[in-house]
């Protein structure tokens, strides 16, 4: 998927990941597991999501289960780009 | 660095004051206009390495925690966007009285926004203005700032307690006080943030410096951003962008100190010197 580079290069800037962001993969779990992701990180990602592909995200969507992996994250960026 | 306690109309304000540092002559003093809710906290450290940057090389820098904020009487529930225009007007009142002079104002984020209406009102000369990453739609930012509720109940599970956006919005406009991440944001100021944009920035008549931080080795302002600041600015306006490799430093936690951005900023308002 290319937007897994994408939502890589998108995690590490909001997140403040640095050289960490390279290391992530689809399978990598986001919620639970990286200690940077708070409501303010996680409405960052929104914003920039929002922002870099053009796309508006609902309130119903910012899901956990969006947020499981990089890969979901990068499944919801699909989705509503193909909308 | 002296801390110390302002008074004006609506209480006190903490105030934190750099002198210019140096044997010449002080080269003028910056007043920071600090962004909203937790962004206030998230750049503090940045903050305080520009206002000693800005010290050592001469400036006096004067920071002021506005009516509702940090260490400032007043609830933030009470606060409103004119008062903290006057917060900003008792503030460049003191620096005059202090004796410092050419004053700038200096602002990030939301503080931004309301540096540019600050600048747009005051009678004082301001020798220029510095804008971080300014917000240009208050509406866009209200919503930013509600989705923070939606954002906090996930990540708690909260998923069937959580209010949505547009639900949030109804109670401000039903004149409702909502609290998100622990901020109680009042529908009076909610209303007035809801309206703030940067179209003041064609009123203002001294050099505004426009920085924009992008987490790119070859920064650039998003096109964007771009188009609607020279749209602010009209054909009136002495305004210079530019973009500076930086973390989004109100946003990011951990950021205790951006070297790059401090010393582009000193570097710009060095060069502003008529």
């Amino acid at each position: 998927m290319q937007s897994i580079e994408l939502i890589k290069r998108l995690l590490g800037e909001a997140l403040g990941l640095g050289v960490r962001a390279e290391a992530l993969t689809a399978d990598t779990p986001l919620l639970g597991h990286l200690p940077e992701l708070d409501s303010m990180t996680v409405v960052s990602i929104i914003s920039l999501l929002e922002e870099r592909l053009g796309i508006v995200i609902s309130d119903e969507e910012i899901t956990a289960d969006a947020f499981r992996t990089v890969g979901s994250l990068a499944k919801l960026a699909d989705t509503k780009m193909l909308a | 660095m002296t801390p110390f306690f302002l008074d004006t109309q609506h209480g006190k304000r903490f105030c934190l004051y750099h002198p210019p540092k140096g044997l010449a002559r002080p080269k003028g003093a910056v007043l920071y206009v600090h962004p909203f809710g937790e962004e206030m906290n998230m750049a503090r450290r940045v903050a305080a390495q520009q206002a000693r940057a800005f010290s050592v090389n001469g400036y006096a820098v004067l920071q002021i925690d506005l009516h509702g904020c940090g260490d400032s009487d007043g609830e933030l529930r009470s606060a409103t966007w004119e008062i903290w225009l006057e917060d900003l007007d008792a503030a460049a009142r003191w620096v005059a009285e202090n004796g410092d002079e050419n004053l700038s104002v200096w602002g990030l984020r939301l503080g931004a926004t309301l540096a540019v209406d600050f600048a747009r009102r005051t009678t004082t000369a301001l020798r220029d203005c510095l804008l971080w990453q300014p917000v240009l739609q208050g509406s866009t930012y209200l919503t930013q700032f509600l989705r923070l509720h939606a954002a906090g109940a996930m990540l708690h599970s909260r998923q069937g307690g959580q209010k949505t956006v547009p639900a949030l919005r109804l109670a401000l406009e039903q004149g409702e006080t909502v609290e998100v991440g622990g901020y109680e944001l009042s529908s009076v100021l909610a209303a007035d943030i809801e309206h703030v944009n940067l179209q003041g920035l064609k009123e203002i008549r001294c050099p505004i410096h426009w920085i924009d931080l992008v987490d790119n080795p070859h920064p650039e302002m998003s096109p964007a951003r771009k188009a609607a600041a020279l749209a602010c600015a009209g054909t009136g306006a002495d305004l210079r962008l530019c973009a500076v490799h930086a973390p989004a430093l109100w946003a990011v936690y951990g950021t205790t100190e951006c070297t790059t951005l401090v010393e582009e900023t000193l570097r710009t308002k060095r060069n502003s010197a008529a």
